[in-house]
C-alpha cells in the first residue's frame, strides 16, 4: 500500500531546477524593470549652451558729427561722454566725428544755426555766437539719453510689452439725478487726438484699445468740501481714488498689460470736484497719473449730455500727456525754446525711446538668462526640456546678432526678440521644479514597497546559491 | 520551532529599517537647517546694506484655501474673510488670486446655502455679492500655486488664473489648511512643503517678480512653512508653532461646523479696524497678536525683510497703489511738446548711488549658488547615510537568513 503523503522531494516544484528557475524569473524581472523605473522617475534635464560670463555688457553705438564752425574741443566730448557714463548703465557708446561715417548708425549733427537753439531730426541746431560748451553738451546728452536716476525711481512709466491694451472708461458718479453724459465720441476723439502719436511709436508697441461708459461708479473717498462750496480730493484721496471693487474696469480679454485712462463725472452733488495740491490748495489741474497703471480726468461737464469730439480736447491732452509719461516719452530739452512740430513724436524722441527700451531688453534679457541657469543650478529637480533649451537658444541668437548691426531700429527689433524668447523660456510650464520630497518621504514611499518583495528573493538567491555550493562540494567529495 | 522568532526578527529588523533613515535625515535636516538659515542672514545683511528706499507700484493678493469638505468650512471661511479684507482696502479682483474648493455655499449640509458665514450669528455673508474665484475645486492642487507664483502657467490660462506681477509689486499670500511640519496638505490628496514654496519664492525674486511679500499661514505647526524661505524681502507671520495645533474660533451649532480658525479671526478682526488711508504698520498687526485668544503662538519672521515692520505699512500690501502724481503740467495739448525749465536742472549725482545699488543686487544674487551647494551636499550626504544604513540592514537580514538556511537544513 503507497504512502498516503507523498515524499516532498517528488513534488514537481520542489525540484531543484524548477526552483532556481523561478528565482532567476524573478531576479530577471527585477532587473528589466530597473531602466524603465530610472527612467520614469528621472528628470529630463538637458545641457544649456550657454556660459553666464560670455553675455557681454550692452553697447549701443551713437555718433556725433559736429561741424568744424563751432569749434568743439575734446572738453566737449569728455563732458558728453562722463555724462552718459553715469548713467543707461554705461552702454552708450558715444564717438565723435567731423563728417558722417556710418549711414545705419544714429548720427547727431551738431549745425550752426542763425538764429535760437533747436532740433529738427536729429540735428541740433546751435547758435554760433554762443560757445559755451557745457549747456551744449547738456543738450546732447538729453536729446541721446534724458532719462535721469530720478525718473527711473519715480516708476511712472510702465515695463515694456509689444503690445499694450488702452481702456478708456467715462464713469458717472450717479446717473440717477439726471445730470450726467450720456455718451462720448471718444472714437472722433482718438482718431484726431490720438492717432498720429499711436502710428509715430507703432515701431515700438501696437495698441489695442476699447472704451466704456459706466453711469454708476460711486466714489469710495469723501470729497471734502471747500469753502467756496466746490468739492475736492486731497493727494491722500486720490491714492485711493480708484474704486476697483464697485467700477469694473478689468476686462480679461488678453495677457496684455492694459493701461487705464478715466474720465470721471462727479455727480451734481459733489460738483465742482478739484484735486488738492499738498499744501492743501485747489491745484490748477484736475488729473492725476497712477504709476504703471493709468490716468485720471476729473471732469466738471459743462450743459451737455453727449461729449463732441471738441468737447474732449481737453481730456484727450491729459490722457495724451499721460500715455506720454507711461510710455515713457523724453520731454523736450530745456534749452530748446521752439522747434518745428512735427504729428506725433519728433525723431529723435522716437530714437531715444528705440534706444531706451533696447537697453532695458538686453539687460532684461541677459538677466533671464542668468537666472534660468542659476535656478537650474540651484534647484536640482526642475526640469530642462528642449522647448527651453530652444528658447534659450534663440534669446542668444537675438543677442549674438546684435553686434552686427547697427541702426537703432535693427537693435531694437533683435532685443525684443531676446527678451521675448529669454522670458518665454523662464515662463515655460515644463520648467516647473519637481515638488520637493524629502529623504523620509522617499525611504516611507520605497521601503514597504520594495524591501518586502526584495529581501525573500535575496535571501532565496542565497540560499540557493549556498546549496548550490554545497552540492559542489559534496559531489567533488564523492568523486575525491 | 524556532521559525517564529526568526520571522519576529524579520519584522524587528524592518522596522529598523524604516525607522533608521528617518532619525539619521532628520539629523541632517538639522544641521541643513542651520546652515541655510546662517547663510541666508548673511544673504540678508548684505542685502540691508545695499539697500534702496522702498517702492512699489501695485499690489497683489495670493488666497488659498488648501481643504475640502464640508467639516473644513472654517478654512473656506478663512480664505473669504481674508479677500473679503484685501478687496474692501483696495486690491482689485484682477490682483487678487483666490484658490478655492468652494465646496461650502452650495453643500447639501449647508443650512443658509448660497452663503458662508464667518461667525455664529450670521451677521456677516461672506458668499455674498460679488467674489471671483480663480481656482476652484481640483483645480486647487500644489503644482497649481506653484505655477501661479512661479508665472509658468499654460498658453491658454486667462488673465484672471496669473500673477501678472513685477518687480514693483507688493504680494500678500495667505495660505490655510490642515498642515504639519514644514508641510500643508491640500484637499486630503497631496503636500506642499516648505522647500516648495521657499524655492517658488526665490524663482519668483530671481524674475524679478516682487518687490517684497508678506507671507501669511494658519494652519497646525504653521511656522514651520517660512522656515526655509532664503530670499530676499520677505516678511512671514503663521499661526502656531512647531508641535503646536492652531485652533477654530467658533462653532455654529446651525451649521454644525466650526466657522473660522482663531489666529485669522484674531487677524481679520485687527484689520477690520483699518481703512485704505490707515497708517498702521505690520507691527501694530503683530502687537495685536493675543496667544491666549488665538489659542496658539504666532510666529513673526522678518529676518530676510530689508524694511523694519513697524516701518511698513499694511497698506503697503493689503491696499491699492502707493501714490499718484497730480499732472504738473497745463492740460494744454500744445504744452506737451513744450519744455518744462524746472525739469532740466538735475545732472546727477544719485545716479552713481543708484548703479552701485543695481551692482550689489547682482552681488546679492551670485551669492545664492553657495546656499545651494551647500544644501546640496548635505542632501547627497543624507543619501548616502541613508544608503549606507540600508545596506548594512540588509547585511544584517542576509546573515540572518543564513543562519536560518543552516536551521532549516537541521530541521530537514
Amino acid at each position: 500500500m503507497p504512502h498516503p503523503f507523498r515524499d516532498p522531494g517528488t513534488l514537481p516544484f520542489q525540484s531543484t531546477s524548477i526552483r532556481r528557475t523561478i528565482i532567476a524569473c524573478y531576479c530577471a524581472v527585477i532587473l528589466a524593470a530597473t531602466p524603465l523605473w530610472w527612467l520614469t522617475t528621472s528628470i529630463q534635464r538637458l545641457p544649456l549652451n550657454l556660459d553666464i560670463n560670455s553675455l557681454h555688457p550692452v553697447s549701443i553705438p551713437v555718433h556725433v558729427v559736429t561741424s568744424n564752425a563751432h569749434r568743439l574741443d575734446g572738453e566737449f566730448r569728455q563732458a558728453v561722454q562722463q555724462s552718459l557714463s553715469s548713467k543707461a548703465w554705461k552702454a552708450i557708446d558715444v564717438k565723435f566725428f567731423d563728417t558722417p561715417q556710418d549711414t545705419l548708425v544714429q548720427t547727431y549733427h551738431i549745425r550752426p544755426s542763425d538764429g535760437p537753439t533747436y532740433v529738427q531730426g536729429n540735428d541740433i541746431f546751435y547758435p554760433l555766437t554762443d560757445s559755451s560748451t557745457p549747456i551744449l553738451a547738456k543738450l546732447l546728452v538729453d536729446l541721446i539719453y534724458p532719462f535721469t536716476e530720478e525718473h527711473d525711481h519715480r516708476h511712472v512709466s510702465v515695463q515694456y510689452a509689444p503690445r499694450y491694451r488702452l481702456a478708456f472708461s467715462l464713469l458717472n458718479e450717479d446717473a440717477a439725478d439726471g445730470d450726467h453724459i450720456i455718451d462720448w465720441d471718444i472714437q472722433g476723439a482718438l482718431a484726431k487726438y490720438f492717432s498720429p502719436f499711436l502710428k509715430s511709436v507703432s515701431s515700438l508697441h501696437n495698441f489695442t484699445i476699447e472704451s466704456q461708459v459706466q453711469y454708476h461708479a460711486p466714489l469710495s473717498v469723501q470729497a471734502r468740501t471747500q469753502e467756496d462750496g466746490s468739492f475736492a480730493l486731497s493727494q491722500e484721496d486720490l491714492a485711493v481714488f480708484i474704486n476697483s471693487a464697485e467700477w469694473s474696469l478689468s476686462s480679461s480679454v488678453s495677457n496684455d498689460p492694459v493701461l487705464h485712462f478715466i474720465l470721471f463725472v462727479p455727480s451734481r452733488d459733489h460738483r465742482p470736484l478739484r484735486i488738492l495740491d499738498l499744501d492743501g490748495k485747489p491745484s490748477s489741474s484736475s488729473s492725476f497719473i497712477l504709476p504703471q497703471w493709468g490716468g485720471v480726468v476729473m471732469f466738471n461737464p459743462p450743459e451737455t449730455q453727449v461729449l463732441r469730439v471738441d468737447d474732449l480736447l481737453s481730456p484727450s491732452a491729459a490722457f495724451l500727456g499721460q500715455l506720454h509719461s507711461l510710455l515713457g516719452v523724453p520731454r523736450s530739452p530745456a534749452l530748446v525754446n521752439h522747434q518745428p512740430r512735427e504729428a506725433g513724436l519728433s525723431s529723435w524722441q522716437l530714437d531715444t525711446m528705440l534706444r531706451k527700451r533696447s537697453i532695458e531688453n538686453i539687460r532684461d534679457s541677459q538677466d533671464t538668462l542668468r537666472s534660468i541657469v542659476r535656478l537650474v543650478n540651484q534647484i536640482e529637480n526642475m526640469p530642462v526640456g528642449e522647448k527651453v533649451r530652444g528658447a534659450v537658444d534663440a534669446s542668444l541668437a537675438a543677442l549674438r546678432q546684435l553686434q552686427s548691426v547697427r541702426s537703432t531700429k535693427d537693435i531694437f527689433r533683435r532685443s525684443a526678440d531676446a527678451v521675448h524668447s529669454a522670458s518665454s523660456a523662464f515662463f515655460s510650464p515644463d520648467m516647473l521644479a519637481m515638488l520637493y520630497f524629502p529623504a523620509e518621504h522617499k525611504y516611507a514611499v520605497y521601503t514597504p514597497l520594495f524591501a518586502s518583495g526584495l529581501i525573500p528573493v535575496l535571501g532565496a538567491v542565497v540560499r540557493e546559491i549556498k546549496a548550490w555550493k554545497d552540492e559542489r562540494k559534496l559531489a567533488r567529495a564523492k568523486v575525491a | 520551532m524556532l521559525l517564529p522568532c526568526f520571522r519576529h526578527l524579520h519584522l524587528l529588523l524592518f522596522s529598523l529599517l524604516l525607522a533608521t533613515p528617518l532619525v539619521f535625515s532628520a539629523h541632517e535636516a538639522h544641521t541643513d537647517e542651520d546652515a541655510k538659515y546662517a547663510q541666508a542672514q548673511e544673504q540678508a545683511r548684505k542685502f540691508f546694506s545695499a539697500t534702496g528706499s522702498a517702492s512699489h507700484t501695485n499690489n497683489w493678493a495670493v488666497l488659498v484655501c488648501a481643504s475640502r469638505y464640508w467639516f473644513n468650512y472654517r478654512h473656506m471661511a478663512n480664505t473669504l474673510g481674508m479677500y473679503r479684507t484685501v478687496k474692501r482696502l483696495g486690491v482689485p479682483d484682477s490682483n487678487i488670486i483666490l484658490m478655492l474648493a468652494d465646496d461650502m455655499a452650495c453643500n447639501t449640509r449647508n443650512k443658509a446655502p448660497g452663503s458662508v458665514y464667518a461667525n455664529s450669528k450670521h451677521l456677516l455673508d461672506l458668499y455674498g455679492d460679488n467674489i471671483e474665484v480663480d481656482y476652484r475645486g481640483y483645480e486647487v492642487t500644489v503644482e497649481n500655486v506653484i505655477r501661479v507664483l512661479t508665472g509658468r502657467v499654460p498658453d491658454h490660462y486667462p488673465r484672471s488664473k496669473r500673477l501678472l506681477s513685477d518687480e514693483r509689486s507688493n504680494i500678500f499670500f495667505y495660505l490655510t489648511g490642515h498642515g504639519g511640519n514644514e508641510f500643508l496638505k491640500f484637499q486630503d490628496n497631496e503636500e506642499i512643503s516648505a522647500f516648495d514654496v521657499a524655492d517658488a519664492f526665490e524663482t519668483m525674486w530671481q524674475k524679478k517678480r516682487y518687490n517684497e511679500i508678506f507671507f501669511m499661514i494658519d494652519t497646525c505647526q504653521a511656522n514651520t512653512m517660512y522656515s526655509k524661505f532664503y530670499s530676499p524681502n520677505i516678511i512671514a507671520t503663521g499661526s502656531s508653532r512647531l508641535g503646536e495645533s492652531s485652533y477654530s474660533f467658533e462653532t455654529d451649532y446651525d451649521l454644525g461646523t466650526a466657522v473660522i480658525d482663531s489666529y485669522t479671526h484674531g487677524v481679520l478682526q485687527y484689520l477690520e479696524g483699518i481703512n485704505k488711508t490707515s497708517t498702521a504698520t505690520i507691527q501694530d498687526l503683530f502687537n495685536a497678536y493675543d496667544p491666549v485668544k488665538m489659542k496658539s503662538h504666532p510666529g513673526i519672521d522678518t529676518h530676510l525683510s530689508k524694511r523694519p515692520v513697524n516701518e511698513t505699512l499694511l497698506t503697503d500690501f493689503f491696499g491699492a497703489v502707493a501714490r499718484v502724481e497730480v499732472d504738473q503740467s497745463s492740460n494744454d495739448y500744445t504744452s506737451l511738446y513744450l519744455d518744462e525749465v524746472e525739469n532740466a536742472a538735475s545732472l546727477t549725482p544719485q545716479t552713481n548711488e543708484s548703479v552701485v545699488r543695481v551692482l550689489s543686487r547682482g552681488g546679492s544674487h551670485e551669492h545664492t549658488p553657495a546656499i545651494s551647494q551647500d544644501a546640496s551636499w548635505a542632501r547627497a550626504m543624507r543619501t548616502w547615510g541613508g544608503m549606507s544604513v540600508l545596506l548594512v540592514l540588509l547585511g544584517g537580514v542576509l546573515v540572518s537568513s543564513k543562519r536560518r538556511a543552516t536551521v532549516t537544513t537541521l530541521d530537514t
